[in-house]
């Protein structure tokens, strides 16, 4: 196994002259303080304000960049809380599960305490994910390093299995949406023989379609549409008072060991490729609720059930990051979206980067643990004044950003192109969104499928083009084989859960008629 | 059990079964027999018998449950875990709501839509600044902003203020060109 130059310990140390400048620290604080407002406005999501901000870090260095966008992701994170527990409207998907005990406190009037308990369960997850990251990145990494290209494949196909299978009601969707994002990722000059394939004569395509083009108009222009759909801008203003914020200091040594509970499910579940925080909190809630002293308490405003989720979605970030960097295979569609911001640095995550610039790694860890810092402080001192966000006119709110996502496409490539395939992108999205099938496995796919063809390929060609030879590889691979399984597995659990149900169904059906049967016989 | 299976559904599959068409008859003109590994129409072939069959197989699955009478949620954003039953029923309570909720106004809907073109179109022919300014004031009135004198005088300021950032933020701190147009 090659042993790599970035130990765990290093990693802490060796990034500090990176980050540790005046302009990196005040990105940092600034990102986090936009992702909370951004986060604390309900539909707008923590992968659309990372998304439309993209443009923005590409004259940044690599450091500064991804310190910025992680920033905004990590505020993003926890500004959801704020309307989750003071309106009972997430602000992200993945704050859904602090509604259920956080709203209660709030009605209440412990909006001020449970806002508190938010901050700090966040803060402490987030703080442990980064921790496991900066340990287990580089033993991943290392791992890894041994990987060919059945590996990568398997890892590869499991990431886009578990986000077709977690991303929505329907898996068979979820597969639709990754099968088409894999199509958009193939559009260009195929990498090994130059011919051009779908890219129906269009010059501007032979270089392929722009991902953060794509992106942004999937998770940012097509977002602002479904907000107008669902008529929020005609939403009225929620003038909330929040005191108390402090007051959650004393329930944290109560809550230590649901924090250290949930901080390790979220970290694990984060890692999972394709999964992310929403799954993270749900579990990590599920979990506290089978370990309560008091699980009739929980749905009515215990402080247990609230930090459970919150810790755990905060924690899942480190998670996520784990793979993306160690392996260069997203955790989630926010994670691929920071894989093709660090590409375009020209920064190519995946076992080198542990090994070349352990440097730059090292500062990404130290510009998490630093944003989790801002977290803590402007969550616990700005939570009043963050409150009024949920009042920011939509009127204003919506223009602005579909200027940002429109200027922000153009600047990619100075190419008007770019803007064309933002709008179209937005228009898929909004479609998605209408017919139920889901946005995040095309992302993923985009981002995976280079690294899925190109390892098929590769794999191919190694076996003279013998499908069979390749699929023995595989199978052969002790790290290739478990992970197909595990795939497999998932495909075949819906269909298992599908049969399981029908039958629950017919002998619900059946019982009273047999019932009825029997009473009619004995009259 | 009246409630079926959503035509929209239907409508997705059939979609999918006809891009999946498109993308078979694209890959047709690659040369076949080139070695698997080197096949540049490996990967779209492989995801062209992907989208037919996903596509069919979502139609049929429609239509079984649209015969047994099988209603689903049909939700881009939800977990397929067992829910705690707080969160199902704070779901149930949002759906219920959004049911309720007056219907969508699709003249806001188009009016916001065509802005968007329009502007896509107007920022990089006639002029970025002009046209950033005038869609974000149209944008917002067509959003129903309050159209007294205290409110424009505001949308006015908010206006020229994002359309100095943007110009500022996306031209001058990335140093990208601006597109020579008639209008600045």
């Amino acid at each position: 196994m090659t042993v790599l130059t970035a130990s765990a310990g290093s990693l802490y140390t060796e990034g500090w002259a990176l980050v540790a400048t005046p302009t990196t620290l005040l990105l940092i604080l600034a990102s986090v303080l936009v992702g909370m407002v951004v986060g604390a406005i309900p539909g707008l999501t923590a992968n659309m304000s990372v998304a439309v901000l993209v443009p923005l870090t590409f004259t940044m260095s690599p450091t500064e960049a991804i310190a910025v966008l992680t920033g905004i992701w990590l505020g993003a994170m926890y500004g959801g809380t704020l309307p989750a527990i003071l309106i009972n409207m997430p602000g992200t998907p993945a704050d859904l599960m602090s509604t259920i005990d956080g709203y209660p406190m709030s009605r209440r009037g412990e909006g001020g305490r449970a806002i508190g308990i938010g901050v700090l369960s966040s803060f402490l997850g987030g703080v442990f994910s980064v921790l496991v990251l900066g340990s287990a990145g580089p033993v991943l990494a290392s791992f890894a390093s041994n990987f060919g290209s059945a590996e990568y494949f398997a890892v590869a196909l499991l990431g886009l299995s578990v986000i077709a299978f977690v991303s929505g009601s329907s898996m068979l969707k979820g597969i639709i949406s990754a099968l088409l994002g894999l199509l958009v990722g193939s559009i260009g000059r195929d990498v090994m023989t130059g011919q051009s394939r779908l890219t129906l004569d269009q010059q501007e395509l032979y270089g392929g379609v722009d991902f953060i083009a794509v992106v942004v108009g999937i998770f940012g222009l097509s977002e602002v549409i479904e907000q107008v759909y669902a008529r929020q801008h005609r939403l009225a203003e929620h003038p909330q008072q929040v005191r108390n914020v402090w007051s959650a200091v004393k329930d944290v040594l109560p809550l230590r060991w649901v924090i250290a509970r949930s901080s390790v499910i979220g970290t694990m579940v984060g890692a999972i490729p394709g999964a992310g925080p929403t799954i993270a909190s749900v579990i990590s809630y599920g979990t506290q609720k089978q370990l309560s002293k008091h699980p009739e308490e929980m749905g009515k405003g215990a402080p247990e059930g609230l930090s459970a989720s919150d810790t755990a979605n905060n924690a899942a970030t480190g998670g996520s990051l784990l793979t993306t960097l160690s392996l260069g295979i997203p955790g989630d569609a926010l994670t691929a979206i920071l894989l093709g911001a660090l590409i375009i640095q020209g920064v190519q995550p995946g076992p080198l980067l542990f090994e070349n610039e352990s440097e730059l790694v090292s500062s990404i860890f130290i510009s998490l643990l630093l944003a989790n810092v801002c977290l803590l402080l402007i969550g616990m001192f700005g939570a009043r004044h963050f409150a009024k966000v949920l009042n920011v006119p939509r009127t204003l709110l919506y223009p602005l950003i579909v200027v940002a996502c429109i200027a922000g496409s153009y600047a990619l490539n100075g190419s008007a192109f770019d803007v064309g395939v933002t709008l179209v992108a937005a228009l898929v999205g909004f479609l998605f969104s209408r017919a139920g099938i889901p946005k995040a496995p095309l992302v993923l796919a985009l981002i995976l499928g280079p690294i899925l063809e190109s390892n098929l390929r590769r794999l191919l060609s190694l076996n003279d083009g013998d499908v069979l030879a390749s699929a023995g590889t595989l199978a052969t691979s002790p790290v290739g084989l478990p992970v197909l399984v595990v795939t497999a597995i998932l495909f075949l659990l819906p269909m298992v859960t599908a049969a399981r149900e029908r039958r629950a169904h017919r002998a619900g059906a059946d019982a009273p008629r047999q019932t009825r049967t029997r009473s009619h016989e004995e009259h | 059990m009246t409630t079926l299976a959503p035509s929209k559904d239907l409508l997705s599959g059939a979609l999918t079964v006809a891009l999946g068409a498109a993308v078979m008859w694209a890959v047709s003109e690659f040369p076949i027999g080139a070695p698997v590994g080197s096949d540049p129409a490996l990967l779209p072939r492989l995801l062209g018998i992907g989208l037919i069959s996903c596509g069919l197989l979502l139609v049929v699955v429609t239509l079984v449950r649209r015969h047994l009478g099988i209603t689903q949620a049909d939700d881009a954003d939800s977990v397929p875990l067992d829910l705690p039953e707080e969160a199902r029923r704070a779901r149930e309570a949002d759906r219920a709501a959004q049911a309720d909720a007056p219907p969508v106004e699709w003249g806001v809907v188009g009016g916001l839509c065509l802005a968007v073109v329009a502007y896509a179109v107007a920022a990089f022919q006639l002029g970025f600044v002009v046209s950033t300014f005038v869609f974000v004031a149209l944008a917002s009135l067509v959003l129903g902003r309050d159209r007294s004198r205290r409110s424009l005088l505001t949308l006015a300021a908010f206006a020229a203020a994002v359309t100095a950032v943007a110009y500022l933020g996306f031209f001058e701190l990335l140093s990208v060109r601006a597109p020579d147009t008639p209008l600045p």
